[in-house]
C-alpha cells in the first residue's frame, strides 16, 4: 500500500484526536530482582510526535522495546485503537501498524533504493502467465513515487546505499517502513550519529510525515531536537513515568530538571 | 548488486593528448569491472605470441569445450559466496558424484541385463543429482541450522565427500559406462556445437534468470547483504540459505556428470583442481567474499580466463606444478587489486557526490 492510500486527503490542522492509537497501561518490566519499569502508562495519539527523554537506566529503552515487540512485559497491558494487543514479537506489532527503525536501519548496503525497498516484498508478475519475475521497473516506479510523495530527494536511486549519507540512508530505512501499512515508527536515537545538516533533514522528514498521519515515538538525548520536533514530552526516571508535557507548555529547563530531579 | 555506472564526468579532457584521454578510459573501465577484463585481454594476447596455435580454431574449439566444467562449478561456488558462505567442498562433491553416477549406471546395467542403456543412465544422472542435493541439505543444515562457519562445514564436508566417494569405489575407477552415457553428455554435438557447451550455456541463462528475476535470486543476493535485515524484513532466512547450498552443490553434481561422461568413468579422484580454479574465476570475476556482491557474467568470463591460463601453459609446456603457483598468485592478486579498486571506487563517488 502506498502512502496516499494509507493517508487520503486530511485536514492536518484538526490535531484533535479522539482516541490513542496507542496505549500502554501500567507497563511493568522485571529483569531479575530488577524493576526495569514500575507500571508505566503512556498515550500516543495520531499525527503526533512524542519524544521519549531520561538518564540512562531510565527504563526508556526497555520500554520501546515492548512497544516494538522485541521483548515481553511482565505487567501491565497495551491497546492499539482502544482494543487490547499482544505484543509478544516483532510481526505482532507490525501487524498493528507499529514499526520500529533499528539504529542499524535494517538496510542492505550492497542493494539500491529500491531493492531496499522492497526487501522482503518483492513485486513479481507471469510471463504468458507461467514464467515468474520481479517487476524491476515497477517497483523503481514505485519507489520514486513514494519517495515524491515524502519529499524525500536522493541523488540517484540506482546507487547501492552505502555510497550514500547517513541521513539519505535513513530516509530510505523510514520509506521502507511507510510501503507497508505502517501508522506509528519507533525510533531509537535516530540522529545519533548524524551530523547537524544530515539530522536537520531527518528532523525536517518527521515533522513532513507527522502531518500525513504518521505517529513518531522517539527516543532522543538532543535536547533541542526534542524540543524542535516533539508535540508531547515523555519523561522517565528509574522506571518511572515523571511526566508527559506538551512541548509549548515548557522549557528545556523544567524538561531537565525532570530528567534530574524527577519533578518539575 | 554493485552498481557499476560511473558518474560521467562532463569531459575537460577532450583537448588533452590522446595517451591521457585512453588512460582515462581505462581508469573507468577497472573501477566499472575490475581487473578481469585487463588480464582477459593480456592473457589472449600474450598467448596468442608466445604460442600461435593457441589461436588456431582447433585450440579455441578445445578451449570453449573444457571451460564448460569449469563455468558450471563455478557457477555453484558463486551462489554459496553470495551467501557470504563458501564452499571447499566442489572438487570432492565432483568426485563423490561421478562415482554415484558411475555405480548406479553400472549397476542398474547389471540387476537388469536386458534394460536398454537409457534406463541406467537414468538411473545414473538421478543418483548424481540426489547425492549432489544430499551434500548441499547436510552443508546447508550445517551453516543455516547449526550455525558452522560456512569454511569448516564444507572443509569438513571435503573430507567426507572424499572419503564416501573412495570408500564406494575402493578406491578404483568405475568402468562399464554405456556408450549412449558419453554420447548424451559428451561427445555428441548440434549444430556444430558440442553437447557441453549446450549445457553450459543452459546453466548460464537459467542462473541468470534466476539471480536477476527472481525473487529466490534477491534472497540469495540479500542474505549475503545484510542477514539480520533481511530476517527483520520477514524472511525465513534459514529455509533460504539451506536452499542456497542445495542449489550449489545440485549445479556441482551436474558438472561432475558432464565430466564423467567425458572420462567415460566414475572416478573418485575427479575434480581436485576445480575447488581452487572455481574460487579464482569467482573471485577475478569480481564476486565479493562479504557477500552479496557478484555477477554470473563476470563469472563466466573469469572461469574463461582461468582455462585459458591452464589451456596457455599447457601448450607452453608449463609443469603443473609450477601452473598451481602461477594460479595461487593470480588469486590472492586478484583480491588484492579488487580491494583497491573499492577504496579508488569509494574516494571517487565522495569527491562526485
Amino acid at each position: 500500500m502506498t502512502l496516499a492510500q494509507i493517508a487520503p486527503t486530511t485536514n492536518v490542522t484538526a490535531k484533535l484526536p479522539h482516541q490513542p492509537l496507542l496505549s500502554a497501561r501500567g507497563i511493568e518490566k522485571n529483569y531479575g530482582g530488577n524493576r526495569a519499569l514500575k507500571g508505566v502508562s503512556l498515550d500516543i495519539f495520531p499525527n503526533e510526535v512524542v519524544a521519549l527523554v531520561g538518564d540512562n537506566g531510565a527504563g526508556k529503552s526497555t520500554f520501546v522495546k515492548i512497544l516494538s515487540g522485541a521483548e515481553t512485559h511482565d505487567g501491565g497491558s497495551i491497546l492499539v485503537d482502544g482494543q487490547k494487543v499482544q505484543m509478544s514479537t516483532p510481526n505482532d506489532a507490525h501487524e498493528n501498524g507499529i514499526a520500529t527503525l533499528y539504529q542499524d536501519l535494517g538496510l542492505v548496503d550492497c542493494f539500491n533504493v529500491p531493492q531496499n525497498v522492497f526487501l522482503g516484498r518483492e513485486l513479481t508478475g507471469r510471463l504468458g502467465g507461467a514464467i515468474p519475475f520481479l517487476r524491476h521497473t515497477e517497483m523503481r516506479r514505485r519507489t520514486a513515487d513514494l519517495l515524491k510523495e515524502l519529499d524525500i530527494r536522493l541523488p540517484d536511486l540506482a546507487r547501492p546505499v552505502s555510497t550514500m549519507s547517513g541521513g539519505q540512508r535513513q530516509a530510505v530505512a523510514i520509506s521502507r517502513l511507510l510501503l507497508g501499512d505502517v501508522r506509528l515508527i519507533i525510533m531509537d536515537e535516530p540522529m545519533a550519529a548524524l551530523g547537524v545538516d544530515e539530522g536537520q533533514k531527518v528532523l525536517d522528514l518527521i515533522a513532513r510525515l507527522s502531518r500525513k498521519h504518521i505517529s513518531f515515538f522517539i527516543i532522543s538525548h538532543n535536547m533541542e531536537h526534542v524540543m524542535t520536533i516533539a508535540d508531547r514530552i515523555a519523561v522517565f526516571k528509574n522506571g518511572n513515568l515523571v511526566g508527559v508535557v506538551r512541548r509549548e507548555d515548557t522549557t528545556r529547563e523544567e524538561i531537565t530538571s525532570m530528567i534530574v530531579h524527577g519533578r518539575t | 548488486m554493485v552498481n557499476t555506472e560511473i558518474n560521467s564526468h562532463a569531459d575537460p579532457s577532450a583537448n588533452r593528448p590522446i595517451w591521457a584521454r585512453t588512460m582515462r578510459v581505462l581508469h573507468d573501465v577497472f573501477l566499472a569491472n575490475g581487473i578481469l577484463p585487463f588480464v582477459l585481454v593480456a592473457a589472449i594476447i600474450f598467448m596468442g605470441i608466445a604460442e600461435p596455435r593457441f589461436l588456431s580454431y582447433d585450440n579455441l574449439f578445445n578451449l570453449g569445450r573444457h571451460s564448460t566444467y569449469l563455468i558450471i562449478i563455478s557457477v555453484g561456488q558463486m551462489l554459496a559466496l553470495l551467501v557470504r558462505g563458501i564452499d571447499m567442498s566442489v572438487g570432492s562433491t565432483v568426485a563423490l558424484v561421478s562415482v554415484t553416477t558411475a555405480l548406479a549406471i553400472t549397476g542398474t546395467a547389471q540387476a537388469i541385463p536386458d534394460a536398454p542403456p537409457g534406463l541406467a543412465i537414468v538411473a545414473g544422472v538421478a543418483a548424481g543429482m540426489l547425492t549432489g542435493a544430499v551434500v548441499g541439505l547436510i552443508n546447508g543444515i550445517g551453516i543455516a541450522v547449526l550455525s558452522v562457519s560456512p569454511f569448516i562445514m564444507t572443509v569438513g564436508m571435503m573430507s567426507i565427500a572424499t572419503g564416501v566417494a573412495l570408500t564406494l569405489s575402493g578406491g578404483m575407477p568405475v568402468y562399464g559406462m554405456p556408450r549412449e552415457f558419453g554420447q548424451i553428455f559428451s561427445n555428441a554435438s548440434l549444430h556444430g556445437l558440442p553437447v557441453p557447451v549446450l549445457y553450459c550455456i543452459a546453466v548460464l541463462i537459467l542462473g541468470y534468470y534466476m539471480l536477476n528475476w527472481t525473487v529466490l535470486g534477491r534472497r540469495i543476493y540479500s542474505l549475503g547483504g545484510n542477514l539480520n535485515a533481511t530476517r527483520l524484513a520477514g524472511v525465513n532466512t534459514t529455509f533460504f540459505m539451506v536452499l542456497t547450498y542445495v542449489l550449489c552443490s545440485v549445479i556441482v553434481a551436474f558438472g561432475a556428470i558432464l565430466l564423467t561422461a567425458r572420462v567415460n568413468t566414475g572416478e573418485a579422484t575427479l575434480g581436485t583442481t576445480l575447488l581452487m580454479e572455481s574460487i579464482t574465476a569467482c573471485v577475478i570475476g569480481g564476486v565479493s567474499f562479504f557477500g552479496g556482491i557478484g555477477r554470473i557474467s563476470n563469472v563466466f568470463l573469469g572461469a574463461i580466463f582461468v582455462t585459458i591460463l591452464t589451456n596457455g601453459m599447457n601448450l607452453l609446456r608449463i609443469e603443473s606444478y609450477v601452473q598451481q603457483i602461477v594460479l595461487g598468485v593470480f588469486l590472492i592478486a586478484a583480491v588484492v587489486v579488487d580491494q583497491i579498486r573499492v577504496r579508488m571506487l569509494r574516494q571517487e563517488r565522495i569527491e562526485t557526490g
